[in-house]
């Protein structure tokens, strides 16, 4: 080896690589540098060692497996993990959406835990509701309501015409939303029908019951024999002259003095047809009956007695005219 | 470390091929990057971001030299503009005009001297566990051997006998005439 050379204090030396020499010691470094030029060529290959035994340290800090991993995931292209991670947030995307779907469906969709609905198509129907309420449902009108009630009240959506006789319950009023009414009850039988203008008839049997404009929030309170009419902003509050309001329900079908073409929209009303009248002489009789769950067919048989008229029927289409024989 | 020959064509790198250059080449571009960030995490996402760009490049890359130089350049230039991008430090005004001269892989010293330090410490690291240790203790850490003794609850003779194993076992190692009379220095300065 060539450390015959190296005739030098390795405590000088370590003090003028560390940079602490004294001068005393830095007197002596230089004279040991001039005495030969390998002195110098020497004293440089220690000074590069002498780093190296610093810097190798830093490689025990760099983990080259773990930082592999960092490139792959930084990368674009061979990503597994990121696609993975994608996939991943997206799945979670979409479980949130079905998830906000399925609570939006449950809270609100009939069918869907919470509520149910009752569509009654050409048929009418009837239901009693979890609180013994019990909802007649006209010809194509749709109730929803939910299958228990909270603690709260008990709310119901409705479209088309239902009679209903709520159970008295005054803690917790029977609320009924319509698309521009919001009726509330607590224990009462009444008729509600809406039609396709928005336009809500409520026909009181018996008890109160609270009716609101959605549009001005007006209310009326109606009692036994009233009526109330929800149209635009308005909300109005009559005697129910209409005995047949809740006919469709009863099947029964009264008329006292009922003018002729009062009567025959009733009659269109409860048999669901289409009546032309060509006989104007009967336009100004008033009419006395009751047809008490009858057939169109005796109803016809009874007009053409009690008003000598022809009513030919043609599918649901009845056209009346004088009879000549 | 050994450099691949290539011809300088377009060699489609594929990923095994990228892996297997990150692990050959990583600790050194990263401690030669270090030597002029002088911060190991910065060093270390600058050499990451390198090989990401391989990866990612969509196009085949030029090599015209080595993938070796072609990396040592990547480094080199992205040390740069790492460092001029936060530089106002009169300390990196040397390291950007080092970085921005024209420099060959087999003439940069900086990098030479990395690799050198690299291969004493892989040198090291293949020392047997005890042996390491022991070596570590005394070199790294400085301690005497009285204090690794204690320290490991073993005697002071068998500590001296660990480090002259390692140190034999490093002077075999530790490749040729350059390196002797640093190694040498390096080892055999022990302290008792």
């Amino acid at each position: 080896m060539e450390n015959k050379k190296q005739n030098i204090n390795d405590e000088l030396l370590q003090a003028i690589l560390d940079n602490k020499a004294s001068r005393d010691q830095e007197v002596a470094f230089q004279k040991w540098i001039e005495e030969h030029p390998d002195h110098s060529i020497l004293f440089d290959k220690m000074k590069q060692a002498w780093n190296a035994q610093k810097a190798i340290h830093i490689f025990s800090q760099i983990d080259v497996d773990a930082d592999w991993q960092k490139v792959m995931s930084k990368s674009k292209k061979h990503n597994s993990k990121k696609h993975f991670r994608k996939f991943l947030n997206i799945a979670a995307s979409i479980l949130v959406l079905i998830s906000i779907g399925f609570s939006y469906l449950y809270h609100t969709t009939p069918g869907f835990g919470k509520l149910s609905s009752l569509k009654s198509n050409n048929k009418a129907t009837n239901i009693t509701l979890a609180d013994g309420s019990k909802i007649f449902l006209n010809k194509n009108s749709k109730i929803i309501y939910p299958n228990h009630f909270d603690s709260e009240s008990r709310k119901i959506k409705m479209e088309g015409e239902a009679y209903f006789n709520v159970k008295s319950d005054s803690s917790k009023p029977f609320i009924i939303e319509t698309k521009s009414a919001i009726i509330k009850v607590l224990g009462t039988s009444f008729n509600v029908k809406t039609n396709k203008n928005n336009k809500i008839t409520v026909c009181v049997h018996s008890g109160k019951v609270s009716l609101e404009n959605k549009k001005s929030n007006e209310i009326v309170f109606l009692t036994k024999g009233e009526k109330g009419v929800v149209k635009d902003t308005i909300v109005t509050e009559s005697k129910n002259t209409e005995v047949n309001f809740d006919a469709w329900k009863t099947g029964v079908l009264r008329f006292k003095n009922t003018p002729v073409p009062l009567m025959f929209k009733y009659l269109e009303n409860f048999y669901h047809v289409k009546i032309t009248n060509r006989c104007r002489r009967i336009e100004n009789l008033k009419f006395n009956s009751v047809f008490n769950n009858v057939d169109i067919n005796k109803v016809i048989q009874e007009l053409e007695m009690h008003l000598r008229v022809k009513i030919t029927k043609k599918r649901n289409h009845l056209i009346i005219t004088e009879n000549n024989k | 470390m050994t450099e691949i020959k290539l011809p300088p064509s377009i060699e489609l790198i594929t990923k095994e091929r990228i892996e297997h250059l990150f692990k050959e080449h990583y600790a050194v571009l990263t401690a030669y990057a270090n030597k002029f960030m002088n911060d190991l995490d910065d060093s270390k996402e600058v050499v990451q971001n390198v090989f990401v760009n391989l990866l990612d490049s969509k196009k085949s890359i030029k090599i015209h030299t080595s993938v070796k130089a072609h990396l040592y350049t990547s480094v080199r230039n992205a040390c740069l503009n790492a460092i001029r991008q936060k530089a106002t430090h009169d300390k990196h005004h040397e390291n950007i005009k080092y970085l921005s001269k024209d420099s060959d892989i087999s003439t940069d010293e900086v990098f030479e001297q990395t690799e050198l330090e690299y291969q004493i410490y892989q040198a090291i690291d293949e020392l047997p566990e005890q042996c390491k240790r022991i070596f570590k203790m005394n070199r790294l850490e400085g301690l005497t051997n009285q204090e690794i003794a204690d320290h490991l609850g073993i005697s002071k003779r068998t500590v001296e006998t660990q480090i002259s194993k390692a140190l034999k076992n490093l002077r075999k190692k530790i490749s040729p005439t350059l390196c002797c009379l640093l190694v040498f220095y390096i080892f055999s300065d022990i302290k008792f």
